[in-house]
């Protein structure tokens, strides 16, 4: 499940010179949950997905995207 | 503590719940073995329960505080519960009933095979053990393995 969501959460806390902890503290979750999505460990729940989203200022699709393979079996249905 | 963001309380709670289970599933254990023993080793085995029970409580207490805290003074957050922790904690929920049910049925099975009728405290102790037993070795095992694909990233400590 979580190998189809792909983020870039990592790429936009470089951009905000972010750890993860301070992350995690900015939007009430704990560093083990960022490290998790981070990794595809972790699927995140709506909630935590626009919070994120919120945080960085920028649109949800932009930080989470659902990787090629799916995208394409979603277009040709 | 003051520190600490309600998801860091929460998650430090229910790592104290597992540890406290994962007493319990000794403690269990030791009735289950009791069962089939006699003298000096049920007596030893009533004393280690005791300290087991008191080391539970010591554990599991101020996790149980703590959220009671978390829900009566919070109740707009008492959903917030939305951790890798708490979804691992569901998981190992799921997997513990699926193995105790599966338990249960093989014992029923050997039960049957051996002819002999084991009296119900061997089933519920059985039962108190194996579910404990699967729903916190579930749980350690997969913080275990996935301590492996963690990586801090601090890039707030270096330069533009």
């Amino acid at each position: 499940m979580s190998k189809e969501l792909e983020n870039r959460i990592r790429v936009f806390r470089a951009e905000h010179r972010l750890s993860q902890s301070e992350l995690a503290e900015k939007i009430g979750v704990t560093r083990k949950t960022i490290s998790t999505i981070e990794v595809g460990r972790f699927v995140p729940s709506t909630i935590i997905a626009l919070k994120i989203a919120r945080f960085f200022k920028a649109p949800v699709e932009e930080i989470f995207s659902l990787n090629d393979d799916n995208t394409n079996d979603r277009e040709d249905n | 503590m003051t520190s600490k963001n309600t998801a860091e309380v929460i998650e430090t709670s229910l790592k104290r719940t597992a540890l406290g289970l994962s007493l319990l599933t000794l403690s269990f254990g030791m009735s289950l073995l009791a069962y089939f023993s006699d003298g000096e080793v049920v007596d030893n085995i009533k004393i280690a329960q005791k300290v087991i029970s008191f080391f539970v409580i010591v554990i599991v207490l101020p996790a149980f505080y703590n959220m009671m805290k978390i829900r009566m003074g919070n109740k707009a957050q008492c959903n917030d519960i939305d951790n890798y922790i708490a979804e691992t904690f569901r998981y190992a929920g799921v997997f513990a009933f699926s193995i105790t049910f599966v338990a249960l049925i093989a014992l029923e099975i050997i039960n049957r095979n051996i002819g002999q009728e084991l009296p119900t405290i061997v089933y519920l102790q059985s039962a108190k053990f194996i579910t404990i037993g699967s729903f916190t070795s579930y749980f350690y095992l997969k913080l275990h393995r996935d301590k492996f694909d963690e990586a801090e990233d601090d890039f707030s400590d270096e330069d533009a």
